[in-house]
């Protein structure tokens, strides 16, 4: 098996797997409660209006025949037009998707920053007193809501001491930086909290590890143990975690743009709910599905180029 | 001659435990000493004493002489001078003690740099050298090959070329051959002969096989909940026992000339680490026993040339 | 045996059986399980004021003597109202685990132990849950039924039971593998016995942990759609709704928003607390 044998029967997984999903959203439209065209349309739409809404999306034709078409549309990103904004929903998402994967990106790397060294500390002197602190913040940070973290970083950092924006973004890629640095930062908190915890399970794992124990009888100093042998082991169990987590990052993005008013995916996916814009809770559920299943396909890239045995 | 190794009283402890009391013994230069004992009869953390690969809480005592220099007292810089350089060791398992994502290769080689300040070509040639010699057909194309590329054998046989990158005098051999099947663990053991004879090289072979003790080691030290009870020349101690522990470990071994018997075996079981008997460690399960064995530990004493005992009633044993 | 064997020291006893301590951290998470238990069944005892009494002389006013925990924008007092929301959040902690983890149980066990076409349907079925972002499916959800208590945890139910199913399977696939389930058809009992009455209680115990586990993430859950008005509706108060309605005075009264927000932390780390502890026993057997 190569790296290219194993990314292709992702890829194809995930096809299939998206193919669901666009699956489900259709039946959500359809077979919950309420008319979708009338959900279109609004209450006071007139029967003619109705009538040709219906015939237009194509729904006097076989449920079968609509979701073919409806596959269609997903995967040319056809979303349809937004109801509220009257423009199209992939425009509008277009132009917010940027916006969140910073978000999300800076999150990743400020989170492994975080998690990783601490992780290590906690490993090595396991049982002693920093470890013990360390553990013990952890487990209460586990148990703070993304948007109470958010709140506490907003009131102490942005309003209190006035060293970052209370919300919204920048204009041009320094300023965003700026302006998103913390969401970014509650986003890695909360994502630490989480990575924290198993990675100092997986490194303690690996530091009693066999091939450990051989490395420091070969002679080798510790250094060299912990740089060459336990860190190369270890990234692996961090990047399995972080695809595994990368649904909650995504469910985190979303709660994060609402509490700094951050003009991304997330917020306009809360926004649409409460208008009501259906077409654009589709367009966006299905996007943000794409987006994980796009870090799983990386992950799996990844893991295949960090550990042989993959592709053995 | 003036032995290689000296262990004096060598103790560890760990919380409540002492898997290992008052361990003593000698290995010479090129020969190979066998210790054998049951599972958890402490041989393995004996081991891992000597070149300080135990965990932090255990707590070490006693001696281990090595070139005028007290093993268990130096630290922890100038013992990494002497692992793998001076004195080496092997894992059972071979698997999980040889790391996954690195080449076989670069396992090698990191020790020859470290060791021998061997690099670049130079390292990679004295590697394929090193497989070569412990039997790896060829050698130049496994050196890019990771561990789990390899069979059990053969990963075994690779593990046994890394710790000889440095020419070590005392190999530290931890039941290198358990994991592994009856006719490859032939193969191991003789390779392990080999080297012995070729690089003049001690070996310290810890197993809980007797057969594989009788066939390659010149001397044994028999290990029970751990205390040495009996050392000496193999043929000496397996001939005539001195212990009687030893004698029944002897008597347990099926014979062919007393087809369709019961099996003899010693009843009972191991004492618990935490909870260990006063005296000798041996006598809740022997039938020797007497009130004596139960007051206080036995010390190794000489019992005839070359042969040592802690039984108190070595003398009045039966043979085998 | 000699005669002198029969003096020989008297076999050492078998070691007593370690019996289970109860670590501190575990009696520590009950102990603040009890706490909001009792404020949620007797509010009106435990707390010092009404939560809906409006009190115009005292708006906005930091925490004191009088107010604990200050008072918001309409003179409620705050701790007052954090402990009547107590049992809302509560409740949400079981309505939003409850159905999931029988149900779960229940198809996860089928799944498992039935195998084949049914077993490849339900790994579609995690394969799709598990790309959809859980909070993302559940918006979506709670987006077509509409915002409210009840819809949530139709929505919550809908996608948790999913994660139950799959851990019961990984245990059942396991037990069935053993030799008491061969056993168990050797002398002819029907499946639905060796798969209830057999397998089920060996498998069952990382359910009931994962179950305390999942009480806090529901507790966190719940909060956050009350946050964003998508769980309960006012006039509900909930732990997370409080915090939302302190949204235009975050800077201003910071009081409204921590306080409620210490309830849903230290709530969610009584349930994490106790659910390590059970986790801990049950990996002793």
């Amino acid at each position: 098996m190569t790296i290219l044998s194993v990314l292709a029967r992702r890829l194809l997984h995930i096809a299939a797997t998206v193919v669901l999903v666009t699956l489900l959203i259709f039946a959500l439209m359809h077979l919950l409660p309420g008319d979708p065209v009338l959900m279109l349309l609004g209450e006071k739409a007139s029967d003619a209006g109705i009538a040709q809404m219906r015939h237009q999306l194509g729904f006097d034709r076989s449920l079968f025949e609509q979701f073919w078409v409806f596959l269609g549309q997903m995967a040319t990103f056809r979303f349809g037009d937004s109801i509220t904004m009257r423009v199209p929903v992939a425009s509008l998402i277009r132009d917010r998707l940027p916006i969140t994967l910073m978000l999300t990106g800076m999150a990743v790397v400020l989170a492994l920053l975080i998690a990783v060294p601490l992780a290590f500390v906690a490993a090595l002197r396991q049982g002693g007193v920093v470890d013990t602190m360390i553990r013990v913040v952890s487990q209460v940070s586990l148990s703070m809501p993304v948007f109470y973290i958010g709140l506490i970083l907003l009131i102490t950092l942005a309003a209190g001491l006035r060293w970052f924006p209370v919300g919204g973004i920048g204009t041009g890629f320094v300023q965003d930086l700026y302006y998103l640095f913390l969401p970014a930062l509650t986003l890695a908190l909360s994502l630490s909290a989480i990575l924290l915890r198993n990675l100092r399970e997986a490194l303690i794992e690996v530091l009693n590890a066999d091939f450990v124990s051989f490395a420091t009888a070969k002679g080798l100093l510790r250094s060299t143990v912990l740089g060459r042998h336990v860190l190369r082991n270890a990234w692996i169990s961090t990047i399995t975690l972080l695809g595994l987590h990368a649904g909650s990052l995504v469910g985190g993005a979303v709660i994060t743009e609402t509490v700094f008013a951050v003009p991304g995916v997330g917020r306009l996916m809360i926004d649409s709910i409460f208008s009501r814009d259906y077409a654009v809770v589709q367009g966006l559920t299905m996007v943000l599905a794409v987006m994980v299943s796009v870090v799983f396909l990386a992950v799996d890239a990844l893991q295949a180029v960090l550990d042989p045995r993959v592709t053995a | 001659m003036m032995p290689l190794l000296q262990v004096r009283d060598l103790a560890i402890r760990i919380g409540a435990a002492e898997p290992v009391d008052n361990v003593s013994f000698d290995v010479s230069p090129a020969e190979m000493l066998g210790i054998v004992g049951e599972s958890g009869s402490g041989k393995s953390l004996t081991l891992r004493a000597l070149l300080k690969l135990l965990p932090a809480q255990a707590q070490v005592r006693g001696t281990a002489l090595w070139q005028g220099q007290d093993l268990v007292s130096l630290p922890e810089a100038e013992i990494r001078k002497i692992r793998g350089r001076q004195i080496a060791m092997i894992y059972q398992e071979p698997m999980t003690a040889l790391d996954p994502v690195l080449p076989i290769g670069l396992q090698i080689t990191e020790s020859l740099k470290v060791h021998l300040g061997l690099r670049g070509a130079a390292a990679r040639a004295r590697a394929v050298d090193l497989l070569d010699r412990v039997g790896i057909p060829s050698a130049k194309r496994r050196l890019d090959n990771y561990p789990h590329e390899f069979s059990g054998g053969m990963r075994q046989r690779a593990m046994i070329a890394i710790s000889l990158a440095a020419e070590p005098q005392l190999l530290l051999a931890d039941e290198p051959t358990t994991a592994l099947d009856v006719t490859i663990q032939d193969q191991i053991l003789a390779l392990l002969q080999q080297l012995k004879d070729e690089l003049h090289m001690s070996v310290i072979l810890v197993t809980h096989d007797l057969g594989i003790v009788a066939g390659t080691c010149d001397r044994v030290a028999v290990m029970y909940a751990g205390r040495i009870q009996e050392s000496g020349p193999v043929t000496t101690v397996f001939r005539s026992p001195a212990h009687a522990y030893t004698l029944g470990l002897m008597r347990s071994v099926p014979d062919g000339k007393h087809a369709r018997q019961a099996l003899s075996f010693i009843p009972g079981s191991p004492p618990d680490p935490g909870a260990m008997p006063p005296g000798c460690r041996f006598a809740p399960r022997c039938g020797h026993a007497t009130a004596a064995c139960g007051e206080q530990a036995p010390t190794l004493r000489p019992f005839g040339a070359d042969h040592l005992t802690a039984c108190l009633h070595a003398d009045t044993l039966a043979p085998a | 045996m000699s005669s002198a064997a029969q003096e020989a020291v008297p076999v050492l006893a078998a070691p007593a059986r370690r019996t289970f301590k109860v670590p501190k951290t575990t009696l520590l998470g009950a102990a603040i399980l009890l706490l909001f238990f009792a404020c949620a069944a007797f509010p009106d005892q435990i707390a010092p004021y009404a939560p809906n009494k409006f009190d115009y002389r005292a708006l906005l006013k930091p925490p004191s003597a009088a107010h604990w925990f200050g008072t918001d924008n309409f003179g409620r007092d705050m701790l007052s109202r954090t402990i009547w929301a107590a049992r809302i959040d509560l409740q949400i902690a079981v309505f939003c685990t409850l159905f999931p983890a029988i149900f779960g149980t229940f198809a996860g066990c089928i799944v498992g132990y039935v195998g084949g076409l049914v077993d490849g349907v339900f790994r579609r079925i995690v394969d799709v849950a598990i790309t959809i972002p859980f909070l993302v499916l559940v918006i979506a959800i709670v987006a077509v039924l509409g915002p409210g208590l009840i819809n949530m945890y139709i929505a919550v139910s809908a996608v948790n039971w999913i994660i139950y199913a799959r851990l019961i399977r990984g245990e059942i696939i396991s037990q069935k593998r053993r030799d008491y389930a061969a056993a168990g058809k050797v002398m002819g009992y029907g499946p639905a016995r060796i798969l209830f009455r057999h397998l089920l209680p060996n498998a069952i115990s990382p359910i009931v942990v994962y179950w305390m586990t999942d009480m806090a993430l529901a507790i966190l859950l719940g909060s956050s759609l009350g946050y964003l008005g998508l769980g309960a509706q006012p006039p509900t108060s909930e732990w997370g709704v409080l915090i939302g309605d302190a949204r235009n005075f975050m800077t201003t009264a910071w009081w409204m928003s921590i306080f409620p927000g210490i309830a849903i932390v230290l709530a969610g780390t009584g349930f994490s607390l106790v659910g390590d502890g059970l986790a801990k026993l049950v990996r002793r057997r």
